[in-house]
């Protein structure tokens, strides 16, 4: 009797017990050291409507974003197959991995690492806990916890599942998407294709370059022509630029030729009535291209 | 008073380091004059100028800008020697005749037709 009574509560509570589950929850590695390997449960700070989770074995990392983009850039590349699936991105140095789903990608977050060595890959469920720590994210039953995708990221994953952890950092994450996006970019190389490479605002006498982006500098040589030279080279000559002048108060003139080398640019200004080059009031340069 | 001097000489330190320039003297005697962009090593920033203008090898110095030229109008006749500056050139500046404008050659065909 007292083990039917005993059974009887078991089976009352438990599904109060995944209820809870079902409203928010946010997954949390824990440390490592004797401690089993098994997510913890925080209600407090994502709920399952945005879905987005944080995976940390120190909450102190938990939010940390580069803001070194450039940097990033290098060094990373984003994971998701499926941001609608995996609802989280993660940073990795593993130049092999992309996402097969930009345009989702991009709509999505994007979280950055400030230590690539240590990102792991992991599929979170996408539905809501329906029994007792158990979780289905596919169909099938899995235990409530990150599964790591062998398939997806090339090392191994140093923890075994369901036992004591070994030393592996978590680096994650923000769940403050607005905070991220403002703090970061990654940028798809199609994008990166489209951008501005460099360009100058430039004094017309050549003694001063107002402002630029990836200019080293210019060098004047004669009146009415300055080669600008390139912070970074382009992969060729084949990049576009478009040269421009103001001519205000000096009469009437006009951008002339453009020399290009995948590594500067001589830019001209002619007097239209005698095709001499002169000295505008200013230059204005923009190249685009591939580096 | 003391304060007040240094801190002039430091306003006028920084000032001519902005406008510093590298003027590089070709073998005619012409100069090139380098400018790099804001921020950054001034060095590394001009050097690398003088390589993609392929004018490294070449004597130069390093100047303020104030010590250019005042007036570009002869900017042609720019000549200069490394630790003498850069000067115009007036003999060939005062010898030179610039190309006519369109409208001068305009009516000097004008002029020719029959």
């Amino acid at each position: 009797m007292r083990k039917l009574l005993i059974l009887a509560f078991l089976l009352l509570t438990t599904p109060l017990f995944a209820d809870e589950f079902t409203t928010n929850y946010n997954l949390r590695i824990p440390s490592i050291g004797g401690r089993d390997w098994q997510p913890t449960i925080s209600r407090d700070i994502v709920s399952m409507d945005t879905i987005l989770y944080a995976v940390s074995q120190d909450s102190a990392k938990m939010t940390y974003v580069s803001s070194d983009v450039a940097d990033l850039k290098t060094k990373t590349t984003i994971i998701s197959n499926d941001i609608s699936y995996y609802p989280i991105s993660i940073i990795s140095h593993d130049m092999g991995i992309v996402s097969t789903d930009t345009q989702r990608h991009k709509a999505s977050i994007d979280i950055i690492s400030d230590d690539i060595s240590f990102v792991r890959f992991y599929k979170l469920p996408r539905a809501a806990p329906s029994g007792n720590a158990v979780i289905s994210y596919d169909g099938s039953t899995l235990a409530w916890k990150p599964i790591y995708d062998q398939t997806i990221v090339s090392y191994p994953l140093s923890v075994a599942n369901g036992g004591t952890g070994s030393a592996v950092g978590y680096t994650v994450v923000s769940n403050d998407v607005g905070e991220l996006k403002s703090k970061t970019s990654i940028i798809s190389s199609d994008a990166v294709n489209s951008f501005i490479k460099a360009w100058a605002n430039i004094k017309g006498d050549g003694t001063a370059i107002n402002d630029s982006y990836n200019v080293s500098g210019i060098v004047d040589t004669a009146s009415g022509q300055v080669t600008v030279t390139w912070d970074k080279d382009f992969s060729s000559v084949n990049y576009a630029c478009v040269s421009g002048i103001d001519n205000t108060g000096i009469g009437v003139m006009m951008p002339g030729g453009i020399v290009q080398a995948a590594g500067s640019a001589l830019i001209t200004a002619v007097r239209w009535l005698n095709g001499n080059n002169e000295d505008p009031a200013f230059y204005y340069v923009i190249a685009i291209g591939d580096q | 008073m003391k304060r007040t001097i240094i801190l002039v000489s430091i306003l006028i330190a920084t000032n001519c380091y902005a406008d510093q320039v590298r003027v590089v003297y070709k073998p005619d005697k012409s100069v090139a004059v380098i400018v790099p962009s804001k921020g950054g090593d001034y060095e590394t920033k001009v050097n690398r100028c003088m390589e993609e203008s392929k004018l490294d090898g070449l004597p130069y110095d390093d100047i303020d800008s104030s010590q250019l030229p005042k007036d570009r109008t002869n900017r042609r006749f720019w000549e200069g020697e490394k630790g003498f500056g850069v000067s115009v050139n007036q003999a060939k500046a005062d010898t030179y005749i610039p190309p006519k404008t369109l409208e001068e050659r305009i009516q000097a065909l004008e002029a020719k037709t029959p």
